[in-house]
């Protein structure tokens, strides 16, 4: 699961052009409707990429921690994330297989079996949010809308054992609604914060 | 002719027919009460050998193992974007089931990390606390506090939950005496479930409550799963995996089968006796093999604690030989001029008959496998009862007492004789033949190849070894201590270390987690005095070290409330209560008795366990088994040249003539040896059905020939080649028709009857009566 809020909230990042009016609450089926809107008007998109900034506010450090990184999706099934400071590791998912590592570009050090099964996992929620399959995402989050200018959507797992690891996500968009400014992840000891920035549609694959 | 025994009981019991009519109906309804009483074990134990220890302990054990105590159920889409739905679909599926039958295995939970943190104390060995101190130290922490930093910068998730009861990364010292094999793919915590990297599979993981040695039980569950995958929504299947998916499967296929070769051999039974008998005593016919397997079974019953389905089932087999006496008898009262004097003629001969097949079944009673054994005193049951039926009641029914085609009248003396030609080249032939035959044909048993496995289930099982990347082919031990249980555990870790001393690796069990008591009561005290050394001291240098790189001051509250207790002895029910129930279950399990047991799981390549602890070690992987099955049955091979030997004594003491018990085998010998070439000419080995079938084939072979050989010797027409020709036809139409089975193993058992009697039945007509020739008053036989 260690990955799973940061691919989430880079995945909605690729999915979110600009949104009509919405309810203050949507149920189910509102929520549904919306997200079908989205993925009809982002399918010209194949792939994202950009920079983020991650901060970690947690109760038992006086200080957040702060990180960087870069990320790169592109459709159908390749995925790369990761940080670059102040501790280079990442993770790549491509058609299937996962690479999870520790170390910059040019010194990757794999990760053990175990962490890559996390990784796993993590890859798979990945796909769904990348194909943006409304009933499935309202299948296994409630959504809600906190605000509607600038747009914030609240996302609460609808599991017992999910909201374990994530309470709720925060998506935040930018004024244009044409990308997300940030995402907010209440995890029960945790609040992540990710401002995303230089982000690109239809970018050059990476070379690494 | 002088009236035999049989002629005067005629006479005796003509004048009391009602008396007669009212015994034998009181004893039919006595049979018919306890039958619908009874319960029959339908599990596939009974074919397994328990002649040894080894093989009677697997066979016990088969249903304790973890692939028989878990059912898959894969949900695959047909594109990628339907997780969520997919779980919505397992969801409904899993509210669908009966919870009396199954229910799901939860692995979507995070286990109390501080519950297992606090197995610590009683883990932890003098070794243990010296990398403990090690840790302790005030370089050690500052570099503890610089690495948490730098790991708290990445993605986080589960991890930082841990620092904070873990900041010194103790749970290595735990993490590291998990089994290696952990069991099932993790859960996606936001589905529910494991789903594939595609996201187009899902994998609901079930325990059933239905042994995978019930029928009916699995077959009701299949049914379940039946209606329940056929109201997933459109665009998802579903594959379903587990022994009880074979279990149903084989049932079914047993029972579809039945039903059609049933019918059908019904029908063809009908034919034979509307177009050769044409006798309103067909009637009683009928009846026969009814009333033999009425009497056979509560004799069965009676005689054995648990009857078991198959052996009844097989039992139906020798129906054909209980109808035979009825048959013979049949023919000799429609052409002798009275009753009395068709018994004295055909009552000798059937019993050397009756006395020759329980003799040769008897064999099969010293068999390993205890379905074969139950099938002997069955079959042996039902031949006498049908013996006695032909004789003593049979030819007081309606229409049967009345001679109706007489020939000729029979000689007046039964000691008409003749000589044989020909016997010894033919038969020595035949027995150098089976015999070199016997020697190339090796005895195979697969446990797999008993059972129905279709391409449907094949491929299913497949489809999700794949998915899952579950490898098959691991050694399952089952290790037993001492009755209370408590010692299985340590024999488990002194397994596990022994296998994985010779192959690193290759062997796990929940033996690091669950230490001896000694041990655990010993680290206990261990750390009691560890924290009273140093644990105040460690408490303020972590806090002093922590709060300089930035921590709150109680940031690690946490972790000293659990390294500060005392610990406690370390249970399976602990285990359980720390989220690690699915690791119990997998490599715990209480036997029939109640007695808990260790699981080690070895990889394939995995050395054999130590000799000494093979009294304490089962292995329940199949290739085992199988091989034990095989070791243990290798000896009923054995058991036919017993058979073959025992029936010819049988016939020298009954035909009182070397020669003539020979000829009279011949029949036998010819099906035997049918048999033989057919398997070898098919490439197939003899497996345990063609094992416990041949005594079959002997026993009618040796039938008719002594059928054959006595109406020869009597030079009398008592219809004995009409009377074989009937008898072998009904026995093809009851047994052979099994050939046409979807089931292989009523298959080979219909294959292997219909083989032997095709080549039994045309060699008693035909070629017994070309060597032998009849001389009047003789008294040398040869």
């Amino acid at each position: 699961m260690k990955f799973f809020t940061i691919f989430l909230a880079a995945l909605l990042l690729e999915f979110v052009p600009p949104l009509t009016v919405f309810p203050a609450l949507a149920d189910d089926a509102t929520a549904k409707e919306l997200l079908l809107t989205l993925k009809t008007q982002i399918s010209d998109i194949s792939s994202i990429s950009g920079q983020f900034t991650q901060e970690k506010k947690l109760d038992f450090l006086n200080d957040p921690v702060i990180s960087q990184g870069e990320f790169y999706f592109s459709r159908p099934d390749y995925l790369l994330w990761e940080y670059l400071e102040p501790l280079p590791s990442g993770l790549k998912m491509e058609h299937g297989q996962i690479e999870a590592w520790t170390g910059r570009p040019d010194q990757r050090v794999k990760q053990p079996e175990g962490l890559t099964e996390a990784a796993r996992i993590a890859a798979g929620q990945m796909m769904l949010w990348m194909n943006l399959d409304p009933e499935a995402i309202v299948a296994a989050y409630k959504v809600s809308i906190i605000a509607d200018n600038p747009l914030v959507l609240k996302l609460t797992p609808k599991r017992d054992g999910a909201r374990e690891m994530i309470q709720s996500l925060q998506v935040e968009f930018s004024p244009d609604r044409r990308t997300v400014r940030q995402v907010i992840l209440n995890e029960p000891q945790s609040v992540i914060t990710l401002t995303f920035s230089l982000v690109r549609t239809n970018a050059p694959h990476p070379s690494r | 002719m002088k009236p035999n025994w049989a002629a005067r009981l005629f006479t005796v019991l003509a004048r009391h027919r009602l008396v007669l009519a009212a015994v034998v109906i009181a004893v039919m309804g006595v049979c018919l009460l306890v039958i619908t009483s009874l319960e029959l074990d339908m599990s596939l134990k009974a074919l397994m050998p328990d002649s040894s220890a080894a093989s009677r302990r697997s066979a016990e054990l088969l249903d304790l193992a973890p692939f028989s105590r878990v059912i898959l159920v894969q949900l695959t889409a047909l594109d990628s974007q339907t997780a969520p739905r997919l779980a919505q679909a397992a969801d409904d599926l899993v509210a669908g089931l009966n919870p009396a039958r199954a229910q799901k295995i939860e692995t979507a939970r995070l286990p109390d990390f501080k519950l297992i943190m606090a197995l610590l104390p009683a883990l932890c060995d003098n070794a243990c606390l010296s990398r403990l101190r090690q840790s302790l130290t005030q370089p050690q922490m500052e570099e503890a506090m610089a690495s948490i930093k730098l790991e708290l910068a990445g993605a986080g998730g589960l991890g930082d939950l841990l620092w904070r009861l873990d900041p010194l990364t103790l749970r290595s010292e735990i993490f590291s005496k998990f089994p290696r094999r952990q069991g099932w793919p993790l859960a996606d915590p936001l589905i529910g479930y494991p789903i594939s990297p595609d996201g187009r599979h899902l994998l609901i993981i079930l325990k059933p409550l239905v042994s995978m040695n019930d029928p009916e039980g699995a077959k009701t569950l299949m049914a379940d799963f039946g209606r329940l995958t056929g109201q997933l929504p459109e665009g998802v299947s579903a594959q379903v995996v587990g022994a009880q998916r074979h279990t149903a499967a084989n049932a079914a296929a047993i029972e579809r089968d039945l039903t059609l070769t049933m019918s059908l051999a019904l029908l063809l039974i009908l034919a034979i006796y509307l177009f050769m008998v044409r006798s309103w005593g067909s009637v009683w016919l009928f009846l026969t093999p009814a009333v033999a397997v009425m009497a056979a079974t509560v004799g069965l019953t009676m005689a054995f604690p648990q009857v078991s389905g198959l052996a009844l089932g097989f039992g139906a087999a020798v129906l054909g030989i209980a109808e035979d006496y009825a048959v013979h008898v049949h023919y000799a009262l429609r052409r002798a001029i009275s009753p009395q004097a068709a018994l004295s003629q055909v009552a000798r001969p059937l019993v050397m008959s009756a006395v020759t097949c329980v003799v040769g079944f008897g064999v099969l009673l010293f068999s390993a496998v205890p379905a074969i054994r139950q099938l002997a005193f069955f079959s042996s049951l039902a031949i006498a009862v049908g013996y006695l039926w032909a004789v003593l009641v049979l030819p007081h029914c309606p229409a049967m007492d009345r001679p109706r085609e007489v020939s000729r009248p029979f000689p007046a003396s039964s000691d008409s004789i003749g000589r044989v030609k020909m016997v010894w080249p033919v038969f020595l032939g035949l027995v150098g033949l089976t015999v070199a035959l016997m020697s190339r044909l090796p005895v195979e048993i697969s446990v797999r190849a008993m059972g129905l496995s279709s391409p449907a289930i094949v491929e299913d099982q497949r489809l999700v070894e794949e998915t899952w990347r579950l490898e098959g082919g691991r050694r399952i031990y089952l290790v037993r201590g001492d009755p209370s249980g408590e010692t299985s555990m340590d024999l488990s870790g002194r397994l596990t270390e022994a296998l994985n001393g010779q192959v690193p690796g290759s062997a796990s069990s929940l033996a690091g987690l669950l230490p001896p008591l000694d041990a655990q009561r010993a680290n206990l005290e261990g750390w009691r005095d560890f924290l009273a050394e140093d644990g105040c001291e460690a408490r303020r240098r972590l806090t002093r070290v922590g709060e300089a790189a930035g921590f709150a001051s109680d940031a690690f509250t946490p972790f000293w409330d659990w390294f500060f207790s005392e610990g406690s002895i370390i249970t399976p029910n602990a285990l359980t209560q720390a989220g690690l129930g699915q690791l119990v279950d997998n490599f715990i399990v209480d036997d029939p008795q109640n007695i808990r047991l260790g699981v080690v799981v070895a990889e394939p390549d995995a050395p054999e366990p130590p000799p000494n602890m093979a009294d304490q070690v089962f292995s329940i992987s199949v290739a085992d088994l199988e091989r034990d099955m095989s070791q243990a049955l290798a000896g009923e091979k054995r058991l036919l040249p017993f058979c073959v030997l025992i029936c010819l004594g049988v016939l020298v003491w009954a035909l009182r003539g070397v020669s003539l018990a020979c000829l009279a085998f011949i029949p036998a010998l010819s099906g035997l040896l049918a048999v033989q070439m057919v398997q070898l000419i098919m490439g197939r080995p003899l497996g345990l059905v063609e094992v416990a079938a041949l005594p079959l084939v002997i026993c009618l072979g040796a039938d008719y020939g002594i059928v054959a050989v006595s109406e020869m010797m009597a030079n009398a027409d008592l219809g004995a080649p009409k009377a074989i020709v009937v008898s072998g036809l009904s026995t093809i139409a009851g047994v052979g028709i099994l050939i046409l089975a979807s089931h292989p193993v009523l298959s080979a058992l219909g294959r292997t009857v219909f083989i032997g009697l095709m080549a039994a039945m045309p060699v008693s007509i035909m070629i017994l009566p070309k060597m032998f020739i009849p001389v009047k008053g003789s008294n040398d036989a040869e």
